[in-house]
């Protein structure tokens, strides 16, 4: 009988740490080391330099041309422009992608696993990736950023839209099933009304990331407002470019006001 | 009470369409569920006629919900042979399946309507067996569904709440869309699964008075897994016990008193 008053002493501060742990650890600091030597360093002479050289900048830049204010903001429509187009195709190709890549609505399992390959395709190539591709494909203009778009939102509704199929009660899809109703049905008098709250709020959520990335998309040559910008700052217009930026700023913040009011809407009824 | 003259007087309008089928005839069902060590139903045999409302009681476990499923195959029966007013359930195919659910109306515990969409909108969606995917949707649906979809909700008393999103209506009010969408299918048996489980005495009362009537009106076979024995002998002409996934217990229940089937309840936990 081992009892336990024999034991006095506390419990050791350090316990030995398990072999992953010190894998891990191995691991991460051999790849920071490596990178250190590879110029992935944060260091404290180029930082200070850094910040007189971004002086410089922000001297040029303010204050901020508007001179060609006009130019900048037809560019800057045409970016919200793609990011609203892009982000309503991708969601409605999202549905029937979704439908299939959920494991209680697929049809078959085959389908399921192409839907899902589709998904994961969409979701792990970045969208300034997409962005290349499309401009080889369709030519250099807003119609790649479209395109682009449209396949990163497949990526991220795709996959969120089928989780919330599958997290839905599966007795209100047996109601349906009872009643003796098709498959089809099914699917679009009982599973998409039930999901709609989660459609809304994760389609907001891509429309969000959206119009951050058809910023960018414009520096590929995938047209919108990004072109602007790169050609300012390949041209030192640093006050041009400083407008820009501004401009973005406050499309960026309004559309993601726009999504939280509409969010908040859809989750509050 | 007022049931219990019912089935005689019923069998003979059907007759014409039913033959001398039963209405429900299960032999040898058996369901084992997987990763499970024992049956859930094991050898089960029944027949229910046409117009018959029978009680099934037992404890939970007991295998009530497991067979209800399995009539319309909801759960798929590990072996055995069901039919339904003379019709296979077992091995039917996709469409003929469909076909036999479109007569079978079920009532579950816990309502299962559509969250978010209004009560009418649920109940149009009874007809789906009937005239398909068109009738997902109230706006797509024809003029006399939608007039047929009222005239359900009027019969179980909620017409009123036609236009109020289900998950704002209280249990009761649930329970009685859930049976209207089920009238619209115009069922010819009605499989109930603890129908008033959820309920307070008065409402489970009020919901049962309903759907036996219902049931009598038309001629309707019941079957109806409850847990409460008074009102399986209040509302049914036969009650069978379950235990353990098999028959233990069948017998009109004017023969039975609710002395005789304690039992049921008591000895099978298990």
């Amino acid at each position: 009988m081992t009892e336990p008053a024999t034991r006095t002493a506390p419990p050791p501060r350090v316990r030995r740490p398990s072999l992953l742990t010190l894998v891990i650890v191995l691991v991460v600091g051999a790849l920071l080391v490596h990178g250190w030597t590879e110029g992935a360093t944060v260091r404290p002479d180029s930082l200070l330099t850094g910040v007189f050289r971004l002086s410089e900048f922000v001297d040029d830049a303010v204050p901020p041309d508007v001179s060609r204010v006009g130019p900048i903001l037809a560019a800057l429509l045409v970016t919200v422009e793609m990011a609203l187009l892009g982000t309503i195709i991708g969601v409605i190709l999202s549905v029937p992608l979704a439908v299939m890549a959920a494991r209680n609505t697929t049809p078959h399992w085959s389908l399921y696993g192409v839907s899902r390959a589709i998904i994961t395709v969409s979701r792990t190539i970045p969208d300034l990736i997409w962005g290349l591709i499309f401009v080889i494909a369709v030519g250099l203009g807003p119609e790649a950023g479209v395109l682009a778009i449209t396949v990163d939102v497949m990526g991220f509704c795709g996959r969120f839209f089928a989780e919330s199929i599958e997290d839905i009660d599966p007795g209100r899809i047996e109601g349906l099933r009872a009643i003796g109703a098709p498959r089809a049905g099914v699917i679009v008098g009982g599973v998409i009304p039930a999901c709609l709250p989660s459609f809304v709020t994760t389609s907001m959520f891509a429309l969000e990331s959206s119009a951050r990335s058809s910023v960018v998309l414009g520096l590929v040559g995938a047209g919108g407002i990004g072109i602007e910008l790169a050609t300012s700052m390949t041209l030192l217009r640093y006050d041009e470019a400083l407008t820009i930026i501004l401009a973005i700023l406050v499309v960026v913040v309004a559309f993601e006001r726009l999504s939280a009011a509409i969010r908040r809407r859809v989750l509050g009824v | 009470m007022g049931v219990a003259a019912k089935p005689s007087g019923s069998e003979g309008d059907l007759a014409g369409t039913t033959g001398s089928a039963p209405a429900i005839d299960v032999t040898n069902l058996r369901v084992r569920y997987r990763r499970a060590k024992t049956d859930a139903l094991s050898d089960l045999d029944l027949r229910v006629h046409q117009g018959e409302a029978v009680a099934l009681i037992g404890t939970n476990g007991a295998g009530k919900s497991t067979l209800l499923r399995c009539l319309v195959r909801l759960i798929e029966p590990t072996g055995g042979r069901i039919a339904i007013s003379g019709t296979e359930v077992t091995g039917a195919s996709r469409p003929a399946l469909r076909a036999i659910r479109r007569d079978v109306g079920f009532v579950f515990q816990r309502y299962h309507l559509i969250p978010r969409l209004t009560a009418f909108h649920n109940v149009v969606q009874g007809a789906m067996g009937r005239h398909g995917s068109r009738c997902s949707w109230p706006s797509t649906s024809p003029g006399d569904v939608r007039q047929e979809a009222m005239q359900c909700l009027e019969r179980v008393g909620v017409a009123a709440f036609a236009d109020r999103r289900v998950d704002t209506l209280s249990g009761g009010q649930q329970q009685r869309v859930a049976i209207a969408r089920m009238l619209m299918q115009r069922p010819r048996v009605i499989l109930a699964d603890e129908p008033v489980a959820s309920l307070d005495p008065a409402s489970a009362n009020a919901v049962l008075d309903l759907m036996c009537s219902i049931a009598a009106e038309r001629g309707v076979t019941v079957i109806m897994a409850l847990h409460q024995i008074e009102l399986a002998l209040r509302y049914a002409d036969r009650v069978i016990g379950l235990r353990n996934g098999t028959l233990d217990f069948d017998q009109p229940a004017g023969d039975c008193d609710e002395t005789q089937l304690n039992p049921i309840f008591a000895e099978s936990t298990t």
